[in-house]
């Protein structure tokens, strides 16, 4: 080792650690569009600050969702304590990332119920990480609110009393979807879905629904690429010999990018009818390229979504952090106002007057009136749908002809559910 | 199913083994010459993606990737020096261990600065407008986006071979690829090959990124999964060859696109399965030198 | 050298009279910080009875772990055994897979051994991943339900210290025994080693099946304390984990793992906790360790005793090659009772 460089290099990872050591807890990331964040959460009303924690990943290639995730709940949270707080007491976020790790987003989850003693966890992007982490609430009695993470079980065999889901679960999204494709005269479809259970489990829920409400069509091939294919070409040159008419896809965020470059090219789009998850990122990103004409599929989509809340929400959105909101913005900040509310209504932070308030409670989301059901704390949430079309007011590609399917019509039945429940 | 679908399917093949080739063939080299596994050859694939695309969103849609294809390269090559200088120089003649840990760091280090620079968005490159449209293969259409990467991808072998057989920089890898020990006996400068070497396969990957930015979404995690599929290309060619990265990228290109068609299922597997069997049967790969004990 | 080795026991004694009682001291939080420390010191010895006993590079050792955890998720889910059933049993799981995934690595050697054990490990975690009737697919399985005596965090805290004590023991006498010192004598020089009658591969292969045994061990009891198995834990990137531990704490002390284990684990904890950015910082402090002081936390420490001291240096400041002659004290690889 010469001695004369070893300063120069210690001093460039000293540099390093400290530029990373922005505190997370207490001073936001930047936004993902680069703009200037909003300052640490003032702590208005009176008292202790109450404390939450939001566990997200925002790293790798969900990160996007991640950060929609924080700019969402510190918004709500800020909202909150703009308005006196909850309970009169000032409300504090505390954001941690799980870096998509199950066992980090345990021990993160832990960390911020027994070190922390915060009163609420608003979860994950993945469900694997949410699978986990919903154990370590159950556990402690601590009530943890899904927004992103959608699989099933969450609310089925991995449901426990102190757990509430408000996006769609994958069987609403697949059925949804599949309601809304009943409806046009295809008969021959294909389906492509990423591999893993998320994929799985929704277009399964397409199909079964599918089938059941047309019992004409004919599913001609499945392909499961897997999560992050980066070479799209054999799968659709193989979907395409299959000679479908429609396509139904559950590939979304940079896969559905990819896709869509790789696809059109090959003349995919004027040959079969298609539809995937195109939501506010992935068009935002195709730009021009996003294909007119295709339907897409989402969970919370800003410019589908009609309440009286809505409006009001996007122009705060858009002013503060400069870019729309994402549907992963918009559930993370139903998630904190649902939690909130439901405290407001028990009256106190103890879990179990939270859940007795919540069961059956009939909230006031950024999409409308929910239902929160008893059996499974599922959010009676929509699925929407529209065609693709470029729109210059927001300056990217939005949808037309929208179509909101209730989630009380696609979700699994009580009795359907309390038969996978433990 | 007819002969047409199966000539698309084997084009598709080849346009994967065509950007998997141009990033192995720079991690092969560098293992070759200078006996390091280097994890952070996907951190620079990753960041050519990323400088491609911002001097897209400069210099506009129409030509822009055509310079950015050259912009990353040189980029990527930068950051390359700056690691053989500053980290793996200090680690040479020590354990292997400690360079591929190094390695590794640096693949965290790039990770979290990319983000930190980009942002978390995914981020989607417009191709220039020549090579936006398809051509018409049997009747079907065929981007000819992937044909400029089956073409680039040819042409880079081509410069690689020219490079290594008919060069004095070129013997040089030679001999280390044979026997690094004796390289400083016969009087060849050391450092200054293996800094050429890494700076090569630094450029090459972060080209790589520029191409791939051009099919597909620019997001982060690019680094580690384009790493584990080069590996498995240099792994099945074989360590420190060209024509192994070659053969190898072909391998997996079509046995993923075949794959894709007839086993659709096995399809995640197939990659590790053909990497083990390869290695089961020929363990220093189709074209690698046994490595001596 | 009686001196030393009375310092030895009363170092292991210390450590017990410091892990035995923990529970009535730390509250729940440390408690579940302190079975990771265990949990991970086990696994990173594990891998060093690889890297720094017999010098293999494996990529596979996240395999073992997961393999580990899988036993105890998989014994309770299809079998409807109590959890614990599975601790034993990863034993033998782990010890099986490393045999026949040793019996195929070990064809090649060095860096390409390394490569042949990253794609079969990567295969198993595709299998982990997509067996969905199997494993329960890419999720993984949760809340694995323990018996009544694993109550309370405390009781599962003894139960991993118990556990993981055994593991310690079995392989500190690994570590010490003829057999070790044969894998010291492979490390240091292949070629001298198989001249002198060793049958270097038999030897290899014990030793990455024993490895391969703990390892999956410690991962058994990472699915006791988190009730859950998932295919992440097999990915070869969180095979890095152990390897740093291991550079922390220093390879070449038998203890080392485990000094790098506390540091890994706190420093990590601290470092998630504190920044959005932590791969940046850990990359950043692996990064300066590996630069600037990679004998790892012992290393230094002895360094700095030994000057202290104001005797001749035991402590390395650096790896040099072959390893062997710098090697101080204890660890004198001796050859001369290995019988082949």
């Amino acid at each position: 080792m010469h001695l004369g460089l070893k300063g120069p290099i210690t001093a460039l990872l000293v540099v390093l650690i400290v530029a990373a050591c922005q505190p997370a807890a207490s001073s936001p990331t930047t936004p993902a569009s680069g703009g200037p964040g909003p300052s640490a959460s003032a702590a208005t009303g009176s008292g202790e600050p109450i404390k939450t924690a939001l566990i997200t990943d925002s790293a790798g290639s969900t990160s996007l969702f991640g950060v929609a995730n924080i700019n969402g709940a510190r918004m709500a949270v800020d909202e909150l304590n703009a308005a006196g707080g909850v309970l009169s007491r000032p409300v504090e976020l505390i954001v941690r990332d799980s870096k998509s790790k199950p066992d980090i987003g345990v021990q993160l989850t832990r960390d911020a119920i027994l070190g922390d003693k915060v009163s609420v966890i608003f979860g994950p992007v993945s469900s694997a990480v949410a699978a986990a982490m919903t154990e370590v609430a159950k556990e402690n009695k601590t009530p943890i609110f899904f927004h992103t993470s959608n699989t099933q079980r969450l609310t089925t065999e991995l449901f426990h009393k102190y757990a509430f889901m408000v996006g769609p679960n994958t069987t609403m999204e697949g059925r949804g979807n599949a309601i809304a494709a009943a409806a046009l005269p295809y008969k021959k479809w294909a389906v492509i879905a990423p591999d893993y259970e998320f994929g799985h489990l929704q277009s399964e829920a397409f199909v079964s629904k599918l089938r059941q409400l047309r019992p004409d069509v004919e599913i001609v091939t499945e392909q499961f690429p897997k999560l992050g294919e980066k070479e799209f070409t054999p799968v659709i040159t193989s979907v395409l010999a299959g000679n479908p008419e429609a396509v139904y896809s559950a590939n979304f965020a940079g896969d559905l990018i990819t896709f869509t470059k790789q696809a059109a090219p090959l003349g995919f789009f004027d040959k079969v009818f298609f539809t995937s998850l195109y939501e506010t990122d992935a068009l935002q990103a195709l730009g021009a390229e996003a294909p007119e004409g295709v339907r897409g599929y989402s969970r919370a989509p800003f410019f589908a979504i009609e309440s009286p809340t809505i409006d009001g929400f996007v122009k705060s959105y858009l002013d503060r952090y400069g870019v729309y909101p994402s549907d992963w913005a918009i559930m993370a900040y139903d998630a904190v106002k649902l939690w909130a509310a439901g405290v407001e209504k028990a009256g106190s932070l103890d879990a179990d007057a939270l859940v007795s308030a919540l069961e059956g409670y009939q909230f006031d989301s950024i999409r409308g009136t929910v239902t929160i059901r008893p059996v499974d704390h599922q959010a009676g949430v929509s699925v929407y749908s529209g065609t693709v079309k470029q729109d210059p007011e927001v300056g990217f590609a939005t949808w037309t002809d929208i179509k909101i399917i209730p989630g009380a019509d696609v979700w699994l039945s009580e009795d359907e559910v309390k038969a996978q429940q433990p | 199913m007819g002969i047409d679908d199966l000539v698309i399917q084997f084009l598709a093949g080849l346009t994967r083994a065509g950007l998997l080739f141009i990033v192995a063939a720079g991690l092969s080299l560098v293992f070759g010459a200078m006996r390091v596994i280097n994890l952070a050859h996907g951190s620079m694939f990753m960041v050519g993606a990323f400088v491609a695309s911002s001097v897209v969103a400069v210099a506009g849609g129409e030509y822009g990737l055509l310079p950015a294809l050259a912009v990353s390269a040189v980029a990527a090559a930068a950051l390359g020096l700056a690691i053989e200088v500053g980290v793996l120089r200090r680690l040479y003649g020590r354990e292997h261990l400690l360079q591929l840990l190094a390695t590794f760091a640096i693949v965290l280090i790039v990770s979290d600065l990319v983000r930190l620079i980009w942002g978390e968005e995914n981020l989607s490159v417009t191709r220039p407008a020549a090579l936006a449209g398809s051509v018409d293969v049997l009747g079907s259409p065929f981007p000819s986006y992937n044909l400029f990467i089956i073409g680039l991808a040819l042409a880079v072998g081509g410069c690689l071979w020219l490079l290594i057989n008919r060069t004095g920089l070129g013997r040089d890898i030679r001999a280390a690829i044979v026997d690094p020990q004796m390289l400083g006996g016969v009087g060849v400068n050391v450092t200054r090959l293996f800094s050429g070497v890494f700076v090569l396969g630094s450029g090459l990957a972060g080209m790589a990124g520029a191409v791939a930015a051009g099919s597909g979404a620019v997001g982060l995690g690019m680094d580690m999964d384009i790493l584990i599929q080069a590996f498995a290309v240099t792994i099945i060619g074989g360590l420190g060859s060209i024509p192994g990265a070659l053969v190898g990228a072909g391998i997996i290109g079509l046995l993923d696109a075949f794959g894709i068609l007839f086993v659709p299922r096995l399809a995640l597997s197939l990659i590790f399965l053909a990497m083990a069997i390869v290695l089961a049967v020929r363990p220093s790969g189709l074209f690698g030198l046994p490595e001596r004990a | 050298m009686p001196g030393a080795n009375r310092l030895r026991w009363l170092g292991w004694v210390a450590l017990l009279a410091v892990a035995v009682p923990a529970p009535l001291v730390l509250g729940e939080l440390q408690l579940f910080t302190a079975s990771r420390i265990v949990i991970f010191g086990l696994w990173a010895l594990s891998l060093n009875l690889l890297l720094g006993q017999t010098g293999l590079v494996s990529f596979a050792h996240a395999a073992f772990f997961g393999i580990g955890a899988y036993a105890v998720g998989l014994v309770w889910l299809h079998l409807g055994w109590s959890a614990v059933i599975g601790v034993p049993f990863s034993l033998a799981a782990g010890g099986t897979i490393a045999f026949l995934m040793g019996l195929v690595a070990l064809r090649a050697v060095h860096l390409y051994f390394s490569m042949l054990t990253l794609a079969i490990s990567q295969l198993l975690f595709v299998l982990a991943f997509t067996a969905y009737d199997f494993t329960l697919g890419d999720n993984g399985i949760h809340g694995i339900e323990l018996p009544p005596f694993l109550a309370d965090t405390s009781q599962v805290y003894w139960f991993v210290v118990a556990v993981a004590g055994f593991g310690v023991l079995a392989l500190g006498i690994v570590w010490r025994s003829p057999f070790g010192a044969a894998l010291q004598a492979i490390r240091d020089n292949r070629l001298r080693a198989s001249f002198i009658g060793l049958h270097v591969r038999r030897y290899e292969l014990a030793a990455f099946t024993v490895a391969g045994m703990f390892a999956a061990l410690a991962g058994s009891l990472f699915a006791i304390v988190n009730r859950s198995a998932y295919p992440g834990l097999l990915d070869w990137t969180q095979g890095a984990v152990p390897i740093f531990i291991i550079l922390l704490g220093g390879m070449f002390r038998f203890y080392g793992p485990l000094v790098g284990a506390i540091a890994y684990v706190l420093l990590e904890e601290v470092v998630t906790r504190e920044t959005l950015y932590s791969n940046l910082v850990l990359g950043a402090i692996f990064l300066a360790i590996v630069l600037i002081a990679p004998t790892g936390i012992t290393g230094i420490v002895e360094r700095v005793v030994g000057r202290l001291a104001r005797r001749p240096s035991p402590g390395l400041t650096s790896l040099p090659e072959p390893l062997a002659e710098t090697l101080a004290g204890e660890f004198e690889p001796s050859t001369r009772d290995v019988e082949t």
